[in-house]
């Protein structure tokens, strides 16, 4: 039964569960929803039936009026029907990718990655890409107001100028204290305002705190080598890569910009394939795409660490430190034969990964760790010191430029809490972060800024903390203001306003610009400031400026930086965890949720775990052995409770997940946060706990797991597609594929067709989908959302397997239960030669067209949903209602939401089936382009919505008529082949074979 | 037998059949239909007038057609082009004015309107040379705006075959 061929979705699927087998060969996973029995007759039906048909007749012959409303004055760079593309800074996060954003009559409606941003190179995450979404958000702030006990009374902005502005006044008269609490900004011009702003008033502060910030990273860098700093990561260098839990693909400090590097080191036609082993005690994406993975216990990554310089140092002997007494002397109880008995792990595997380590000396890069993990500082020393020895620092590992992405410092904020508690804070202005809802419960911070006589809140809703506060002074959204952005020394990114504020709101640097009485406009006081201190061309600065405002970024010459040495008197910070035996609770960030700052958007909401595929709830994972053992069944509700809060979640059973963790996600269960996220999941950031002055949310002891005899239903999106063991996964080893590049190859038997060959006398588009470079992050979901106007359906009816995703990622395991290997596997429509939902249509309202695409034609459909049945890939979706426009659905359209639509395709309504186009309207406006140029479409000229922002470059779409495309020379690859080949449905998809660098 | 009164009854029930059928047929033909089509619009502006007796090119005011997909009505700030200084005295005129001076826009009725699943592109056909007469008619002679072809998928395919132009679904279809 299990053998490594064999690849399943779920462990009740690899189980063949009765409850699996049940569902087996159903298009969908439950029956629909049966209708009510009424008392109607059947002649009354009938009655009623022609009647609304006559009704429906007389209403559809009067003729719809429509409107025309043209510019008073048109803005010169508008032209109705073309859009207009910004570039632009991702204020998603603090790892601040460069964008470009489209936009329409003056609208933006779709963000993508910068191609020429040094860092992130044109990749962008899903969160990056949806947060347009968050632009259009109903639930936003309309405009400021003063807030009582959480209840809002709208006030204009001079009124408030001015009562703040006095309030403040007497403040600075006073020799009060001003605090500014902020998320982790990366705005150099920002934080300079604020150094003014906090000028007037003696003893103030500016704190940055936020939730997902791996600020240890800065503290243990200050111990090890004298720099405060967070050092660049540089995977374009990497050869070897060991990852001591950091997730670095997924939520680790930059993560588009690391996969982007990641990827490009491990294109095997290329002959070179870097290596990636994860030890974690969560599974995080990273560990996924791990080629070998070693599951350990919260905290004992450290010892690992450890054990293998112990291994280097004392066995082997090797690299100069060997010398220095101090090191190794430290290192003597860390042999890799106790550590190996003291975490489980086999002592061979750990010599082979020190062996591996010191053979990529220089060329590999030792990460460390999950973000808030257990004894978080004492590993990032012991990462520092494997670095050194390896010599990766100043190579891979490098001062300059040094990254500003993790600015937090709860240090500082513990300082906060002692003023709170201390009555000696006179004003707290609180922008980009929600300590209310991220911060222990214990810290009592709900109520210790109740002592504090002006709160003022900049955020954008009343969330948890806004609705404490005296104030709410919303500022704009991002892609409403100018903003600048410093991810790393030396390179300075511009954010550009692309719409005008939708609602009365205004940029939080205006804001402390009018109560500074600065009444020069914040963006003159940002032009001023990349004049006087960024700028060091000596081009004329106007030039500069138009320039920057194109390209989106500009970048100061640096000088790299040389290795630092190490100071062996940092390894006294290390403290020992003994063998902790009873079950640990580890809290991590997820890929879609972040922190749980977007929890209002409905595009993320229905995102599916990467891991889990699971929408709009976070639970427990648990590993199979340790639910075996407690005899858990996923969906049954557990209590768990740890020394600072309990809660009930449902459980997940997580293969691969070492069986002594547990572990949920923050960012869900938000009570202040709009219509869509309010009570989705729950919140977990209460268990945190604090260790060494941080806030430590890996390993905490659970002190009890209880079954509470409920039951929860967990809408995970992967059970619904089924694969009964067809070979719809091929891979190989980099060993086996550099002696035999075909290997792992599996080729069905060509057959016949009664069909006549399309022939394709112009384009032939195509597709190729390298699975090696997939690590399954699900940007391309949520670019292809955005791009082809998908509808959000919501819990209910992803429950019965209703999701309208076009494109999809089926993640697969194979091999042991326990630990197998993972999958991944974007999946949409092959537009097929031999298309089995063409021939079934009754109305042909799917069809073949003379460039190899398989249309579907929305205005013909009536909605039998053969061709969905007939299709081998299950990627057709079905409109069951009118998802935009019906009031029971999380996306229908609330205005301002209906700005966002992408005007260059339908937006479907109920009862017409639906499915990926190849982005189709980027064909036709590509072609018209060509054709207006008189020439045909280039290679690469377009890119469909999913290719364009894959931060691995996955996809790759083009021309297979053309010999010289990239996608044709894909197509022909040695490991190219089709899914499901035997029944001969020749799709216009080409995978690569998976390969694994075991 | 049947009696005269159920010979009648029976005649008359057949005609009341077949009236009805052929009505039915008739309205079921014209649905969708809007040849004629002639809304009054919020500014009684004669295209007689512009382009039939002072020759101004239709792409003086349309002037995205040959660049988007959309034709586009002109924006007020076209129109005071001339009439800043043309006609002043005419109550039209002023209304015109008056709204340019308040900034507000003028919701025109689409005359022209396709459902919102057919994407057609001006810019292509004006590439190729069509007269913008084919399917808007002799404006030049329209003091109010009428639809005079139908515009329906018969009329666009009729003339895409006879000139070899795609027939695609995709090509209006997304």
């Amino acid at each position: 039964m299990i053998n490594k061929n064999y690849y399943w979705g779920s462990l009740d699927e690899l189980h063949q569960t009765a409850d699996d087998q049940e569902s087996v060969g159903k298009e969908f996973p439950s029956p629909p929803q049966e209708q009510e029995v009424t008392e109607m007759e059947r002649r009354e039906f009938l009655k009623l039936m022609g009647a609304g048909f006559l009704l429906s007749a007389a209403v559809s012959c009067a003729r719809p009026v429509e409107k025309i409303i043209p510019y008073v004055n048109k803005p010169e760079e508008i032209t109705p029907g073309i859009a207009n593309w910004y570039t632009s800074t991702c204020m998603e996060c603090s790892a601040v990718c460069g964008l470009i954003v489209k936009t329409r009559e003056g609208r933006p409606i779709k963000v993508e990655g910068n191609r020429d941003h040094p860092l992130s190179k044109g990749g962008l995450c899903a969160r990056g890409q949806a947060g347009i979404l968050n632009l259009y958000d109903p639930d936003r702030l309309k405009g400021p107001g003063r807030v009582n006990q959480g209840e809002m009374q709208e006030a204009s902005w001079t009124d408030l100028d001015r009562e703040i502005g006095q309030k403040l006044a007497q403040i600075a008269g006073s020799g009060g204290r001003v605090v500014l609490l902020t998320g982790a900004l990366t705005s150099p011009t920002t934080k300079k305002l604020i150094d003014e702003f906090l000028h007037r008033f003696p003893n103030s502060r500016h704190v940055s705190f936020e939730a997902v910030v791996p600020e240890e990273i800065a503290r243990g860098q200050e111990l090890s080598y004298g720099q405060k700093i967070v050092p660049h990561y540089d995977f374009s260098k990497a050869d070897f890569i060991l990852s001591l839990g950091a997730d670095f693909l997924g939520t680790w400090l930059s993560p588009v910009e690391f996969a982007k590097d990641f990827s490009r080191g491990r294109r095997a036609e290329k002959g070179k394939m870097s290596r990636l082993v994860c030890v974690e005690s969560l599974l995080s994406l990273t560990g996924t795409n791990a080629d070998s993975y070693l599951s350990v216990r919260a905290g004992d990554e450290t010892k690992v660490a450890l054990s293998l310089a112990h291994e280097i140092l004392v066995v082997e002997q090797k690299s100069s430190w060997t010398e220095n007494k101090e090191i190794t002397s430290f290192l003597s109880p860390y042999s890799i034969e106790k550590v190996s008995q003291e975490t489980g792990l086999e002592a061979r595997k750990l010599k082979d990964l020190a062996h591996d380590l010191w053979q990529h000396r220089g060329k590999g890069v030792v990460l460390g760790g999950a973000i808030k993990g257990k004894n978080a500082l004492s590993l990032q020393i012991a990462v520092n010191l494997l670095n050194s020895i390896l010599d990766n620092e100043g190579k891979t590992v490098v001062a300059t430029p040094s990254s500003n992405q993790a600015q937090s410092s709860y240090a500082d904020l513990l300082h906060l809490h002692a003023d709170l508690k201390n009555g000696n804070v006179s004003a707290l202005l609180i922008y980009k972060t929600n300590p209310v809802y991220s911060l222990p419960a214990d810290f009592d911070f709900s109520n210790l800024i109740q002592k504090v006589p002006l709160v003022v809140s900049f955020s954008d809703r009343l969330d948890e903390t806004a609705s404490l506060s005296h104030y709410a002074c919303p500022a704009n959204n991002p892609f409403e203001s100018w903003d600048d952005a410093n991810p790393v020394t030396g390179l300075f990114t511009l954010v550009q306003p692309t719409i005008q504020p939708l609602h009365n709101t205004r940029s939080f640097q205006d804001t402390l610009l009018a109560w500074k009485g600065d009444m020069r406009g914040w963006f003159n006081y940002l032009k001023n400031n990349w004049q006087a201190t960024i700028y060091k061309g000596t081009q004329l600065f106007e030039a500069f400026w138009e320039e920057t405002l194109q390209t989106g970024f500009y970048q100061q010459e640096t000088i790299p930086s040389t290795a630092r040495s190490f100071q062996p008197s940092s390894l006294q910070h290390i403290s020992r965890v003994n063998g902790i035996k009873e079950l640990l609770l580890t809290l991590y960030p997820s890929v879609a949720h972040y922190d749980g700052r977007s929890a209002n958007n409905a595009w993320l909401m229905e995102l599916p775990d990467p891991i889990t595929k699971v929408t709009w709830d976070n639970y427990l994972s648990i590993a199979p052995q340790k639910a075996e053992e407690m005899n858990l069944k996923e969906g049954e509700v557990v209590s768990i409770s740890t020394e600072n809060y309990s809660l009930e979640l449902p459980v997940l059973i997580q293969p691969r997940l070492h069986e002594n963790s547990v572990t949920a996600a923050v960012g869900f269960g938000r009570l202040n946060v709009g219509s869509v996220g309010n009570k989705v999941g729950r919140n977990t950031y209460p268990f945190q706990s604090i260790k060494d002055g941080f806030l430590e949310w890996g390993g905490l002891p659970v002190q009890s797991l209880q079954k509470t005899g409920k039951h929860y239903r967990l809408a995970v999106t992967q059970g619904h597609h089924r694969i009964e063991g067809r070979p719809i996964i091929q891979e190989t080893t980099f060993d086996e594929f550099q002696k035999n590049p075909e290997s792992g190859a599996w080729h069905a038997q060509t057959l016949p067709t009664f069909w006549p060959r399309h022939e394709y006398k112009g384009y032939r588009w195509g597709m190729a989908i390298d699975l090696s470079a997939c690590i399954g992050c699900n940007g391309c979901m949520v670019g292809c959302q955005s791009e082809n106007n998908v509808p959000v359906v919501g819990k209910e009816q992803v429950l019965i397997g209703r999701d309208m995703h076009w494109l999809r990622i089926d993640r697969y395991y194979s091999g042991p239960e326990d630990n197998p290997e993972i999958t991944y596997q974007p999946m949409l429509c092959q537009h097929c030669e031999n298309a089995p939902c063409e021939t079934v249509c009754p109305v042909i309202a799917t069809v073949h067209n003379d460039e190899g695409l398989n249309e579907q034609i929305y205005n013909r459909c009536v909605g039998t949903r053969y061709c969905s049945n007939n299709c081998p890939y299950k990627v057709r979706r079905f409109n069951y209602y009118d998802f935009w426009r019906d009031e029971a659905y999380p996306l229908h359209v609330r205005e301002p939401i209906d700005q966002l639509l992408n005007p260059d395709l339908t937006v479907r309504s109920r009862g017409v089936m639906e499915k990926c186009t190849f982005c189709m309207q980027r064909i036709r406006q590509a072609k018209d382009q060509a054709k207006d140029e008189g020439r045909s479409v280039k290679d690469g000229e377009i890119l469909t919505a999913c290719q364009q922002s894959c931060p691995t470059d996955a996809i790759v779409f083009g021309d297979l008529n053309d010999p010289e495309s990239l996608v044709s020379k894909l197509k022909k690859s040695p490991r190219g082949y089709h899914v499901i080949e035997d029944l001969n449905t020749q799709p216009q998809v080409t995978y690569l074979r998976k390969v694994r660098n075991a | 037998m049947l009696s005269t009164l159920e010979q009648r009854i029976l005649k008359g029930v057949g005609l009341l059949l077949i009236v009805g059928l052929a009505g039915t047929v008739i309205f079921l033909n014209r649905l969708g239909v809007n040849v004629g089509y002639a809304p009054t619009q919020p500014i009684l502006f004669s295209h007689k007038k512009h382009a039939g007796d002072n020759q101004i090119p239709c792409m003086y005011c349309h002037a995205n057609a040959d660049k988007s997909r959309h034709a586009t009505v002109p924006e007020l700030s076209v129109c005071m082009n001339c009439h800043s200084v043309v006609k002043t005295d005419s109550p039209l005129i002023q209304q015109v004015q008056k709204a340019y001076k308040e900034n507000k826009p003028i919701e025109w009725i689409k005359v022209h309107d396709l459902p919102d699943f057919v994407f057609f592109n001006h810019k292509r056909h004006m590439a190729k040379g069509i007269d913008c007469a084919t399917c808007h008619g002799d404006v030049k002679n329209m003091d109010k705006i009428t639809q005079v072809e139908t515009l329906n998928m018969g009329f666009c395919v009729n003339c895409h075959r006879e000139n070899k132009a795609p027939t695609d679904c995709y090509t209006c279809h997304h």
